[in-house]
Order: structure tokens, then C-alpha cells, then sequence
């Protein structure tokens, strides 16, 4: 594949792949869709994580492809799993009361609340410019996994100010939302560009630049939404922090790079939510479990 | 019991003008042949329902079946957009297509609560997000227990599903294994039920993983090898990918989807 972000040596989809895949934790649960999640999910499994439980939407739990599955519902998916369920029962039982610690997501439109458009793109919903496939299981998934990572190609046509269509819910507005919203999943925890990564701000909830890939200058990431090119004092501010916000890094006056931590109490979550208890108090895995 | 039949006259039997017809299938024994079968027939206005309307429905969409679509992600898997599904969206070709759009979960517990006799389905779903501003069939309801405010969506009660499945023996009992999706849903749901199936046998062998549906539940079985391609019966045949692939470029303008459908489907004419 030629791209124009393309590095001699890796392709930008190469390094979305591997990025996600670091992003991994082995033994947790991950909801992936085909493409580059699977891809994703299936490099960390061969690699650092090789107890990562992969969910499949077609029912398949725990799948273990040796190559990579063509389709959700590829039958070496099926062959593989711990157990193969009905669909209801993978929303039903499975993400809904929160046991899938990671869903990935794509999006069509981005906003800086990491809300996602799948559906509709311009004009009206019911005579749309564009007529995206829609919903399919991501506004659960965005609502139920313990957190969410949004694999994205980095445009101003993807990265909008607000989205046409909330097909799934990130941050809202804002801070607060999703805990008014009643959402007892944690929300977007990283976005992952063929650029580098985002993270949403602790306070603001607002997407960050937080990482670039190698190779990627911060001229590239000169593809802003909205049109707001920062200024050489701004720039400056990235450089001390390395860590630019959606529209300006100037928005946020937080100087610390302080990393979100799995579970900060008295952060407004549902600590019920078996996704947002820390790793030593989950069920154990079956691989962590006494011989 | 249900009766053992020929596509075309199950069709004819069991798919009439304006029906709600079901056809499910994810990924894995979709039925594909039977859709063909009603593109032959030539039916009209119907309410095309199904989770992942696919490349079937978007040959339905694109001959002109549908009215009315009920589904959550319309899309050609892996490979990009339906575009006859777009066409009829965004042009009303070959004629004005009504969407009423949800999300998995919701067409899901749709199924769900069709098959236990249920007026409606709760879930956690929909929150926050646009769907119900434009789907008036998603609405919220208060738990009587604890006061949360939950979602709630009618049950689905199609006048018919259509499902393909492994065997099915004389009685018209039917087994499927593998990834079964939500047909036994779907079929429980539904007033009318028509299953093709790869195979007829004299007696159904223990599967792991298998779904079985027993023939008293169903209206009719058909039996058409094959009748899942492209997609897949896991067991008898492969998906072929390179359909998929390849209908990106057929589908993508009308001229060449009508000559694919005159020659793949309306030529073809049905099997034996």
C-alpha cells in the first residue's frame, strides 16, 4: 500500500497496528472488529500478551486464529474459541455488564470529546451526503467495555469540531457526560493515528496529542481540525510538555505529563464496574489461576 | 412438522408482496440463494429486516424488493460500502428506501423479546448517541425496581425468516454449528419460517456447539447446496472473499449491477 504518511520500512497502517497492539494488556478481555483491530488484537496475542481474550461480535470468545480471520465471522474464528454464543449473548451477557475490559472502534467523524460518527456524513440525516454503514455494535461497545481505544487516520475531514451523527458516545460535552449519561464504561482511553497517539485530558476530557510516531515530525501532525494552526509560543509549550490538546495546546493550563492511572477514585466512575476494578482485585485468569 | 419443499416453492408459499421478511445470517449461512429466489419472484415493497444488511440485501435493495429497511450496520464486511444500499439512500434508486436504523444490541433483544412473546426488549443501549432522535421505535423506561432509566425497543415479529442452516433431516428438524448468530432468534420470532439447508438426511448426528431447531417450530425446509454462497456453511464450504471483494466494482454503478443481476441471477434461474 503507497501512503503518502508512509515511513521507508513500515506503512502507516503497520504502525497503527503495532501501536494498538502495545496497547494491550495480556490477560485482559478485547472486543475487536475485523481490519486493523483483529490485526492489532492478534499481534499482541503472538507476542507480549499471549492470554489476551479476543471477542469476537459474531459470538466467537476467546478465538485463537493462527492466521489472520478475513471476516468476523471467519470460520477459523469459530474453530478456535473457548465458546462460540448466540449474538444476544455476546451483547447481552457478555458486554453489557461490562466483563470486555477493551472494545476498539473506528470512526468516520471524530470530535475532540471523542464522540464518533458511523452513520451520516453531511446534509440531513434523512438525505445525508454520505451514508456511512452505521451503528452496528459500537454504541454498546463505547458505552460497556472498560475502555476504548479509537484507531483512526488522522484529516480534517475525520477530525471535526463536532460530529454530524453521535453514533457512539466518548466524552460527550465533556467532562461529566458520561457519568450523567449513566455510561458505566470508562470511555475513550486512546486514539491512535496513523500519526501518533491522543489521550483524553484528565480534567478536560478533551483529546490530546500525547505521542508521535516514529519518524512522524510534529509538521505532519499539521492536519488539524478546524483549521487552528498553533502558534510558534504554542509550539513551544508542545515541546516542554509534548502534549498538544484537539484545537490548541494553550487551551489547558496542566504542565504536568501525569499519565491516567487504570483507576482514580473519586474520579465519578463506577468502581462497581468489574472493568474499572485495578488488575489484583479482577477474576483471574485462567492462566493466573493455581496448577 | 414442517414441510419439505423446493426453494422456488417455498418462496412463493412463504414470502408474499409487502411482508416483513427476515433473512439472517452473520457472516456465517447466509441465505443467499433464497434472497435470489425472491429477486426471481420479483417481490415488491417488502421490509427488509436483518442486523448486517450485506451484499444480499444490497442486491435486494438494488432489484428493487425493498420498501423499508430494518437493520444496525449496512456495509459490504472488510472490503468498504454497499453501494446500491447508498444509491437507494442518498438517490431513491431504483426507488425511495425508508431506514429504521438501531444498533446491534437493540436489533438483538428486538429478536429476543419477538421469540419470548414479549412486547419489547430493555437494554443498556442507545445512550447518548443520535439513534433515538431519528428511531422513534428506541425509548426510554424506568426500571420498577430501582428507578434507572433504561432503553426499551419493540419486539421484532417478522412475517417471515429466512435462514440457511448445515442439515435438517426428513421432519424438518434442523441443525446448525458454527457461528449461529441470531437465526434460532429469528426464526422464533417470526410467524413464518423458511430454512434452506446444504443437506437432507435420514438422521441428525450430535455436532458440537450445534443449535438445533426442531421441525414444529419451523414452516418449511428447502434444501439447496450451496445456498449460502458467498458466504459460508462451515463444513461444506468456504466464504469466498474474492466475491466480496469483487462486488465493490459490480455494485458500484447501476449498468453493471443490472447486467450481473440478469445474468447471475435472473438467467441463472432457480436450482432444482
Amino acid at each position: 500500500m503507497t501512503d503518502e504518511t508512509s515511513t521507508p520500512g513500515w506503512t502507516a497502517d503497520e504502525m497503527m497496528t503495532v501501536a494498538a497492539a502495545r496497547q494491550l494488556r495480556d490477560g485482559t478481555a478485547c472486543f475487536v472488529g475485523i481490519g486493523l483491530p483483529s490485526t492489532a488484537a492478534n499481534l499482541a496475542r503472538a507476542t507480549h500478551a499471549p492470554n489476551l481474550v479476543l471477542i469476537y461480535e459474531s459470538g466467537c470468545l476467546g478465538a485463537k486464529p493462527d492466521r489472520l480471520p478475513l471476516s468476523i465471522g471467519d470460520g477459523i474464528l469459530a474453530d478456535t474459541a473457548d465458546a462460540v454464543v448466540s449474538v444476544p449473548e455476546v451483547f447481552n451477557y457478555w458486554l453489557q455488564p461490562g466483563r470486555v475490559d477493551v472494545g476498539f472502534l473506528g470512526a468516520a467523524q471524530l470530535d475532540r470529546h471523542g464522540n464518533i460518527n458511523t452513520t451520516v456524513v453531511g446534509g440531513d440525516y434523512h438525505a445525508p451526503t454520505v451514508r456511512l454503514p452505521g451503528a452496528g455494535g459500537a454504541p454498546e461497545i463505547a458505552a460497556s467495555c472498560g475502555e476504548v481505544v479509537v484507531i483512526v487516520r488522522q484529516n480534517r475531514r475525520t477530525f471535526t469540531e463536532r460530529v454530524d451523527f453521535v453514533t457512539s458516545v466518548g466524552y460527550g460535552s465533556g467532562p461529566g457526560d458520561r457519568e450523567r449519561l449513566g455510561l458505566r464504561g470508562g470511555g475513550p482511553r486512546l486514539v491512535i493515528t496513523d500519526l501518533g497517539v491522543l489521550e483524553p485530558d484528565p480534567v478536560t476530557r478533551e483529546l490530546t496529542l500525547t505521542r508521535l510516531h516514529p519518524g512522524v515530525t510534529r509538521e505532519q501532525r499539521g492536519r488539524p481540525p478546524a483549521g487552528t494552526s498553533p502558534s510558534p509560543s504554542r509550539w513551544a509549550r508542545v515541546r516542554h510538555r509534548r502534549r498538544t490538546s484537539w484545537r490548541c495546546c494553550a487551551r489547558s493550563r496542566r504542565r504536568s505529563t501525569r499519565r491516567r492511572s487504570w483507576c482514580r477514585k473519586g474520579d465519578g466512575r463506577d468502581h462497581d464496574h468489574p472493568a474499572h476494578r485495578p488488575p489484583a482485585q479482577r477474576r483471574p485468569r485462567a492462566a493466573e489461576l493455581p496448577a | 412438522m414442517a414441510k419439505l419443499v423446493s426453494l422456488a416453492d417455498g418462496v412463493a408459499d412463504l414470502v408474499h408482496d409487502g411482508d416483513v421478511v427476515a433473512l439472517e445470517g452473520f457472516t456465517h449461512l447466509i441465505p443467499f440463494a433464497a434472497g435470489h429466489e425472491i429477486i426471481r419472484q420479483g417481490r415488491r415493497d417488502l421490509t427488509l429486516v436483518r442486523m448486517t444488511p450485506d451484499v444480499i440485501y444490497d442486491q435486494l435493495i438494488g432489484a428493487g424488493c425493498a420498501r423499508r429497511l430494518v437493520f444496525s450496520w449496512g456495509g459490504n464486511p472488510g472490503v468498504g460500502s454497499l453501494h446500491r444500499f447508498r444509491d437507494a439512500v442518498q438517490h431513491a434508486w431504483p426507488g425511495p428506501l425508508e431506514l429504521e436504523e438501531h444498533s446491534h444490541a437493540g436489533m438483538a433483544n428486538r429478536y429476543v423479546a419477538g421469540a419470548s412473546g414479549l412486547p419489547f426488549a430493555v437494554l443498556r443501549g442507545y445512550t447518548g448517541t443520535d439513534l433515538p432522535r431519528h428511531t422513534t421505535n428506541i425509548r426510554p423506561i424506568s426500571c420498577p425496581f430501582t428507578g434507572e432509566v433504561l432503553t426499551a425497543v419493540p419486539a421484532l415479529r417478522p412475517d417471515v425468516t429466512v435462514v440457511h442452516a448445515q442439515r435438517a433431516d426428513r421432519m424438518g428438524n434442523v441443525q446448525m454449528w458454527g457461528i449461529t448468530g441470531v437465526q434460532k432468534e429469528a426464526v422464533l420470532a417470526a410467524h413464518r419460517s423458511l430454512v434452506t439447508v446444504e443437506e437432507i438426511v435420514d438422521q441428525l448426528e450430535a455436532v458440537p456447539g450445534q443449535v438445533v431447531l426442531p421441525g414444529w417450530a419451523i414452516t418449511a425446509v428447502a434444501e439447496v447446496p450451496g445456498g449460502a454462497h458467498p458466504s459460508y456453511a462451515q463444513g461444506y464450504s468456504v466464504r469466498d472473499n474474492d466475491f466480496y471483494r469483487s462486488w465493490d466494482a459490480v455494485s458500484r454503478h447501476r449498468d453493471t449491477f443490472r447486467a450481473w443481476l440478469d445474468q447471475q441471477v435472473h438467467q441463472a434461474g432457480a436450482p432444482a
